[in-house]
């Protein structure tokens, strides 16, 4: 892996990797470059994730010439696939070193930290949702019951925008979420509960390619991933579409009229 | 705080008073929230329905400034159930009789009408508190910034010690402290008391210490605090001041008095990022550097030191904080000549035992926990393990007493200030985010439906707040977060500012001042009317 960056670096077949670097015992998100090649020995492969094709979309932003090399696991490809056909990335600006995602006991090619779910505790289990659960548990829940639980979970929320900041595919320059007519801003915490995130949920449509950063980054550890993987299971079911896996546009991708919140007439 | 961040996680009880934690903390409010998740017990102790309190396994809506009656009643109620630790206080404290002597006088009943909590509550919050091994205390400035702000820590000491949460793991006595380095400061002896390691200006063996490592002889008297400047600017026998990232004209206590004494100084120099209101008072303004222009360590509320690495260069003329000191010190005839913060940080730890241990090398990224003594010591995440400071720990018999103004037929509400979740302190950087800006455009005064009902005023209303101090114009929420009686002003906004009104009375021994409770009077405005 080492030698093909540097290659690549050298030959200028990329102006940039994106990756990790190991420093103080920590992989952190890094921006190798050629005038720093040796720095490419410190290039790692861990436990540790984070969304690399963001900083591409916001590098090719502003340098759209701009050829980026990028590590990438499963979670990346999707990602990437997406911001290609939503026009956020273009396929041909990033080159891809793909690596296998995280080994583990249930399988060698497998789903990074999800494969080793950490325990929830009693408390959450009973009030909230166990963020292990499935989606095919979760539907089999009382519906009362359901929504109790779920209103929990919501209630947690301190509204630091962690779940949309962190998101790979989520690019939109006015946000649903920052719109007043539909969530109210202000005041005090918990944000709109559950509009905030059904709001967010319901632009995971089409999109969200069940990476789970977003639930990673919740510092009240919302199951956020089992959410949008509901959202992403009816859009499946729905337009038999999956976003990330399936070639082609998304049914929500179709050109119209701007979208408006005022009323219009039928 | 006693103990790190980290440990909060694996409490058995929480008891959080006088912190709207998930709002002003929200990191630690993850971790309150993970122990709740895991079976731990939850307190909350504050007069507003702030959000963790709907996680609360018990939840009570003391009256403002009541916190000592509140638990010295709750210390009652565990003596007379025999749930104290009594091993531990025999072993590790002193001064118990005097205490507890104290404590007996407070009944339930008589705290009950003190601090309008119903006996049941209080029951119940002792027991939890008691019961949990351990049981973690949280507070805030909801505890601080009154005038028994001293009264109200010690008797949260006396709660802990006395079930013996003090030097164990996720335990503790755990003041959450404001800023990101608000505790690094002060270990660095940014108070007028002290030198690095609050080592006393007033002890002549330290005094002789920093007098031989800088070369010049040392003054032994302790010098002002920001509360003691301000009448001393007015009567002229302060002169100068150098204010360095602080906003005193928004942040400090009865604005008004606190600009009639900022216009009585001879000489203002501001050293901030932004045009503040102090630093439009200036006669000199020095820029200086944000997070990401500047290398050097951050201390945050854990006692955890952390390395800070520069990303980009200074923009326009700002200038490194300790570069433009240095200067200035050379100018003034004291030279200072450093290549970089690490030089300073190494002459930094040779006089401060509880850094000395630290470089930037071991820092790394995770930092380190003081004391940490020598180069091999892996730091400290929770104290008084074994001892405490001053070998046993004291108990101090505290009396409740009331706040220094309390509501009167012309002013009838009370007020009370704090933080709100978008903005922080005096919005000199959030204020500037367009996104923070979104969540929050301008101050409000947070009401209870039954307050704004019997006023008849309306969300959104302006409506004019008035004190002994000064009055401000200011739009209502009505919310059921705020306790009936007590009104809610959040001090971000200069505009709608809540230190006009707020009471400079202070604390006799730390000197802070009554920032969450005064006495307040509402009017709605009559369109036509003449300002009075």
């Amino acid at each position: 892996m080492k030698d093909t960056v540097k290659k690549w670096l050298e030959e200028k077949q990329v102006d940039m990797f994106l990756g990790y670097k190991m420093v103080h015992g920590h992989a952190l998100p890094y921006c190798f470059q050629a005038d720093r090649l040796d720095e490419v020995d410190d290039l790692v492969v861990s436990r540790e994730r984070y969304s690399l094709e963001k900083m591409a979309t916001h590098i090719a932003a502003v340098y759209p010439e701009m050829k980026i090399g990028m590590l990438a696991r499963d979670c990346n490809q999707r990602a990437l696939k997406v911001l290609d056909i939503w026009d956020q990335l273009k396929k041909d600006s990033v080159t891809t070193f793909n690596v296998n995602c995280c080994p583990s006991p249930l399988k060698n090619h497998g789903d990074c930290s999800y494969l080793e779910p950490s325990p929830v505790g009693p408390v959450k289990v009973e009030l909230g949702i166990d963020n292990n659960m499935s989606v095919e548990h979760a539907e089999h829940l009382d519906q009362k019951e359901r929504f109790a639980h779920w209103m929990y979970e919501f209630s947690k929320c301190i509204k630091c925008y962690g779940c949309r900041n962190i998101c790979p595919v989520c690019f939109c320059k006015d946000c649903s979420l920052e719109h007043p007519e539909l969530i109210r801003s202000g005041g005090a915490l918990p944000t709109e509960v559950p509009l905030f995130h059904l709001v967010r949920a319901a632009h995971m449509a089409g999109r969200c390619i069940d990476c789970g950063l977003c639930e990673d980054a919740c510092p009240m550890d919302i199951p956020l991933r089992l959410l949008y993987r509901k959202v992403g299971s009816s859009v499946s079911d729905l337009f038999g579409y999956r976003p990330g896996i399936d070639e082609g546009k998304s049914p929500f991708n179709l050109i119209g009229d701007a979208p408006t919140t005022e009323p219009r007439p039928i | 705080m006693t103990n790190s961040i980290e440990e909060i996680e694996d409490a058995e009880c929480i008891f959080l008073i006088g912190t709207n934690t998930s709002e002003a903390h929200p990191l630690i409010a993850r971790r309150v929230m993970r122990a709740k998740e895991k079976g731990a017990k939850l307190i909350v102790a504050d007069p507003r329905m702030i959000q963790l309190a709907r996680f609360a396994d018990v939840h009570v809506r003391q009256r403002l400034g009541s916190d000592v009656a509140l638990l010295n009643g709750m210390m009652h109620i565990i003596l007379k159930n025999g749930w104290q630790a009594a091993e531990y206080i025999a072993n590790r404290t002193e001064g118990f009789e005097e205490f507890e002597e104290t404590v007996m006088g407070y009944t339930p009943a008589k705290v009950e009408a003190i601090t309008q909590v119903s006996i049941r509550d209080l029951e119940q919050m002792a027991e939890y508190y008691a019961a949990g091994s351990p049981s973690a205390l949280l507070y805030a400035m909801g505890i601080t910034q009154h005038t028994t702000g001293v009264d109200n820590v010690k008797s949260c000491c006396n709660l802990a010690m006395l079930c013996g949460n003090v030097g164990v793991r996720s335990g503790g006595v755990n003041p959450l402290r404001g800023q990101n380095n608000v505790q690094g400061a002060c270990d660095m002896g940014c108070l007028p008391n002290v030198y690095p390691a609050y080592q006393p200006v007033t002890n002549e063996a330290a005094r002789e210490k920093f007098s031989k490592a800088w070369g010049r002889e040392l003054p032994g008297n302790a010098g002002l605090t920001i509360t003691k400047m301000i009448p001393a600017m007015l009567e002229g026998t302060l002169k100068g001041l150098y204010v360095v990232g602080e906003n005193p004209v928004l942040s400090d206590p009865d604005a008004h008095h606190v600009r009639s004494a900022f216009a009585k100084l001879e000489f203002l120099a501001v050293q901030d990022l932004y045009m503040t209101e102090t630093a439009c008072l200036a006669d000199v303004v020095l820029p200086g550097v944000t997070c990401v222009e500047k290398s050097g360590t951050f201390t945050n509320t854990e006692r955890r030191c952390q390395l800070l690495t520069q990303a980009i260069k200074p923009l326009g003329n700002a200038r490194q904080d300790w570069e433009i000191i240095s200067d200035l010190s050379t100018a003034m005839g004291y030279e200072m000549k450093y290549q970089n913060s690490e030089e300073i940080f190494e002459e930094m730890k040779q006089l401060t035992p509880s850094y000395a241990g630290m470089s930037y090398e071991r820092l790394g990224l995770d930092g380190l926990f003081w004391p940490c003594p020598n180069s091999e010591h892996p730091g400290t995440p929770y104290l008084h393990k074994d001892t405490f400071t001053r070998g046993l720990g004291k108990f101090h018999p505290i009396g409740y007493k009331d706040p220094a103004e309390m509501p009167d037929a012309e002013y009838p509400y009370f007020l009370t200030t704090g933080r709100m979740f978008a903005h922080f302190h005096t919005g000199t950087m959030t204020r500037k985010s367009a996104h923070l800006h979104h969540e929050q455009k301008t101050g409000y005064v947070q009401m209870h439906t039954g307050d704004a009902k019997k006023l008849g005023v309306k969300t959104g209303e302006m409506v004019r707040l008035s004190t002994r101090r000064g009055e401000v114009e200011i739009a209502v929420v009505i919310s059921d977060m705020a306790q009936e009686g007590t009104f809610y002003v959040p001090f971000h906004f200069a505009e709608a500012s809540a230190n006009v009104l707020t009471n400079s009375a202070s604390d006799p021994v730390a000197g802070i001042p009554e920032f969450k409770v005064c006495a307040v009077r509402l009017d709605k405005i009559v369109h036509g009317e003449n300002r009075k």
